[in-house]
């Protein structure tokens, strides 16, 4: 698929296959298109060219609410959250937006306290419950990441899109994250990483798919991946 | 006293205290309470879903004009025709919120203000149905079968305003506690997240244009038996305002905020055109002292103070 804006191709005819239950990252210097190609997955933006198919059905040109009802869920590299509302109540919505009773307003109780259930059980996973009451605006920078991952997780989802996870987190925070997500992501969902910490990916992905300049420059395990020449170039010996 | 029992005490209040105020005071007090449920309304959008609109009086004067005409034109009693304005306000705020949604911040409160003024200028000009600028005068307090004349009479209708108001509170609340009030939280404090998760903002918002147009259309419908006439003021973009610095000063995303505020704005104006030509300068000034120091309104303010001692 491509996206382009005006002359210049973000995402230049990028075809990637993604299995069920493999974790796939998505590295690549800066202005690679990585995030572009999270906004085209997720329905944020409107391709120029290609399709996107989950399970066999299109779902480019959906927006973004449908893409997310389809079992595609996706944090944001610049993180987004309700940050006047407590990091249970952001999970909270995260596991209503799945929920059948979303639009009851009789027995409204039901829906709240299932979805309250599912919030807790996804920030006791993410080592968040102790901070359950806290406005999300005013939590550390890293617990805002988790509470990120964990209201993704919470939507339930087939397919997660993991946007720089990491990013801007200390050593230690990103190895706490690493181990979780090790955690987390070991049951049979599909993931797509986008990600800069090649330690992350390294430890997480099965397979990985290189973009330079909206193009594939290389596609494979990432054993292969490390010492490809043309991956090499792409980050001037950035890579090890 | 526990914030549990706030409630139901200031209801207490209202129902028991009135027999036994001078009927100025009860006149003050049910106009008071109407323009409260009005700001209440209004609350749903600007404080829980972040929708600024600028033409809010739009449904005050639609359920003005509609009660009104229901009035003046059929038997129906009283309650019916409040009814009937609320739901044919909320009616046409839909199309209305169709069209609103699709923008955001200020293209959406000016389109909200442009249909107000399209609606004051219909009341203006369609001599026929809306009697022009007199607008529509004695409108009648029709009573019900079965002897049901208690709301004809002042106190009575004081008592029939204070239904409302109570009722419409506690609609309100558990809407806002519902899935879908919840929901409109997230889509005010950050929407793209909001529908990354699966929320389609635009059906949000629409729900809660319509609901608060049933609200303050119940707010506008009560007025017009109130006063016994409706006006195309009530359409008009000051009003709109006026409204608007009611929910900001009381406290917005509160319910209960707005109408403190609209009591506190109500008397405040009565109080201060009785010594000064120069009121609205003072009221601007309150207004700005509110919006720079007490962000949170008087009920947010108070809330705070109780939670902290």
């Amino acid at each position: 698929m491509s996206r382009h804006f005006g002359a210049i191709a973000a995402v230049d005819q990028v075809s990637l296959a993604v299995e069920r239950g493999e974790i796939r990252a998505i590295i690549g210097p800066n202005g690679a298109g990585k995030s572009t190609l999270f906004n085209l997955i997720a329905g944020e933006l409107p391709a120029t060219g290609g399709v996107v198919r989950f399970k066999g059905a299109p779902v480019s040109g959906l927006p973004p609410h449908e893409v997310a009802a389809r079992g595609i869920s996706r944090t944001f590299q610049l993180t987004a959250l309700f940050p006047r509302l407590s990091a249970r109540e952001n999970v909270r919505l995260a596991a209503q937006a799945r929920d059948a009773g979303r639009w009851r307003l009789l027995g409204a109780g039901a829906t709240a306290a299932s979805s309250r259930r599912h919030a807790e059980h996804w920030l006791e996973r993410l080592h968040l419950l102790q901070l359950a009451g806290v406005p999300a605006g005013l939590l550390s920078h890293g617990d805002q990441r988790l509470l990120e991952i964990a209201m993704a997780l919470a939507q339930d989802p087939e397919l997660l899109l993991l946007d720089e996870p990491t990013q801007g987190l200390s050593l230690e925070e990103t190895a706490r994250t690493i181990a979780l997500l090790r955690e987390l992501l070991g049951g049979g969902l599909t993931v797509l990483l986008v990600e800069h910490d090649m330690e992350v990916v390294f430890s997480l992905a099965h397979r990985i798919t290189v973009l330079h300049q909206g193009r594939v420059i290389a596609d494979g395990a990432p054993a292969a991946v490390r010492s490809d020449a043309a991956v090499q170039t792409a980050y001037l010996g950035g890579l090890d | 006293m526990s914030a549990r029992l706030a409630g139901p005490a200031i209801v207490a209040a209202l129902v028991v205290v009135p027999p036994a105020l001078p009927v100025f005071l009860v006149t003050t007090l049910t106009e008071v309470l109407i323009l409260g449920l009005f700001a209440m309304s209004l609350d749903l959008l600007v404080g829980y879903t972040g929708l600024d609109s600028f033409g809010h009086a739009a449904v005050y004067g639609l359920g003005a004009y509609t009660t009104a005409l229901v009035l003046l034109h059929t038997p129906l009693p009283l309650p019916v025709a409040l009814a009937i304005g609320a739901a044919v306000t909320a009616l046409i705020a839909l199309p209305i919120a169709w069209l609103c949604t699709r923008t955001t911040g200020v293209s959406f409160a000016m389109l909200t203000l442009a249909f107000a003024q399209l609606l004051y200028a219909i009341a203006y000009k369609w001599q026929s149905v809306t009697g022009g600028s007199d607008g529509l005068a004695g409108v009648p307090r029709t009573p019900g079968p079965l002897g049901m004349t208690w709301f004809t009479s002042r106190l009575g209708y004081y008592y029939m305003v204070v239904a409302c108001v109570v009722g419409a509170f506690l609609l309100c609340r558990a809407f806002v506690r519902s899935p879908v009030g919840t929901a409109l939280l997230g889509i005010r404090d950050n929407e793209r997240k909001a529908s990354a998760l699966g929320y389609n903002p635009r059906v949000y918002k629409i729900v809660v244009f319509v609901v608060a147009a049933l609200v303050g259309g119940l707010a506008g419908a009560l007025y017009a038996p109130f006063a016994g006439f409706a006006s195309p003021d009530l359409f008009f973009w000051l009003l709109s305002g006026q409204v608007l610095v009611m929910v900001i000063i009381g406290g917005a995303g509160t319910l209960a905020g707005p109408i403190v505020g609209a009591a506190f704005f109500y008397l405040l104006e009565h109080y201060l055109s009785g010594i000064t030509d120069s009121w609205a300068l003072v009221l601007g000034l309150i207004f700005i002292v509110f919006v720079l120091f007490v962000p949170e309104g008087i009920w947010g303010a108070v809330r705070r103070g109780a939670s902290v001692s």
